[in-house]
């Protein structure tokens, strides 16, 4: 079932980004840029669902169409993104190969968004006095992880019925 | 898919990562020496933050642009990650307590001044 697999993957890239502008446009960030990363549910779902690759895939569309979106492509704010999704995403597929739980996986690879994001800031302003705001930074993807964590855990009981044979 | 949510152990690892976190909050924030001069950021023509010179930070000010950071550091202070279109504010640089001309950022209706001295 190829095709059904390629439209999962288009429904869950489609749904990244819609997260994604839904989030910046309604919610916003918090004190010290902090974010909740919704569309972070989406990875983790599609990682379990569908696959590592796939995950990949979906990740990379996310960043690259959702600043196309709002005119943002190659802005700092798309390496900023960038930099938290590739690092994300490298914590996702170790993870996957343990036996971690959904929860945990999404704490740590909100952690690693996060540490990504910080690393592009500090590196794009040559601000390394930014890592000051690490802890505070830390505690926001604790909360935020066990939060999309918890909504991806969810949602992936419910689709289970939806899985592919093979 | 039987995996539980989460493990115990998993939990004790995050228990310790937030602790390290919190300690490490608790220790930036920590009051160091006081410089007796006060800077005070309004947005919009309203008093949003004050901070002493002398204490390294960086303070995220939200702005009718997107808002802006504002770095702390030697008892100096710039705007850094500005949210604007013309940059006028980060391009004023480092200031100090003697400087009389406030960073404005216009496109976010920020000023930071120096205010009260001891
Ligand atoms: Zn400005």
């Amino acid at each position: 079932m190829k095709t059904k697999r390629f439209v999962y993957l288009a429904l869950l890239a489609a749904m990244a980004i819609a997260l994604n502008l839904f989030e910046s446009a309604f919610i916003g960030s918090f004190a010290y840029g902090i974010r909740i990363g919704l569309a972070n549910i989406i990875a983790l779902i599609t990682m379990r669902f569908l696959g590592v690759r796939e995950m990949l895939a979906v990740n990379a569309l996310r960043v690259i169409i959702g600043n196309l979106l709002r005119g943002l492509l190659f802005a700092p704010s798309f390496f900023i993104g960038a930099g938290g999704v590739i690092l994300s995403s490298l914590v996702l597929v170790i993870l996957n190969r343990t036996a971690s739980t959904v929860v945990f996986t999404s704490v740590l690879s909100s952690l690693a968004h996060s540490a990504g994001q910080l690393l592009v800031v500090i590196l794009l302003y040559h601000q390394p006095g930014m890592a000051v705001l690490l802890p505070y930074l830390m505690l926001g993807s604790i909360g935020a992880g066990i939060l999309t964590g918890v909504t991806a855990a969810l949602a992936l009981k419910r689709i289970e019925p939806l899985r592919l044979n093979g | 898919m039987t995996q539980p949510w989460i493990r115990k152990r998993e939990i004790v690892l995050i228990a310790v990562l937030a602790a390290a976190a919190l300690t490490a909050a608790i220790f930036f924030a920590l009051p160091k020496q006081h410089s007796g001069v006060t800077v005070r950021i309004e947005q919009a023509g309203k008093l949003v933050q004050t901070f002493d010179p002398a204490v390294d930070a960086v303070y995220h000010i939200e702005g009718s642009c997107g808002g802006l950071d504002v770095e702390v550091k030697n008892g100096q202070w710039h705007v850094i990650n500005e949210q604007c279109p013309n940059h006028i504010c980060a391009e004023m640089g480092w200031r100090t307590a003697e400087d009389v001309i406030p960073v404005t950022c216009m496109p976010n209706e920020i000023v930071i001044y120096v205010g009260e001295r001891e």
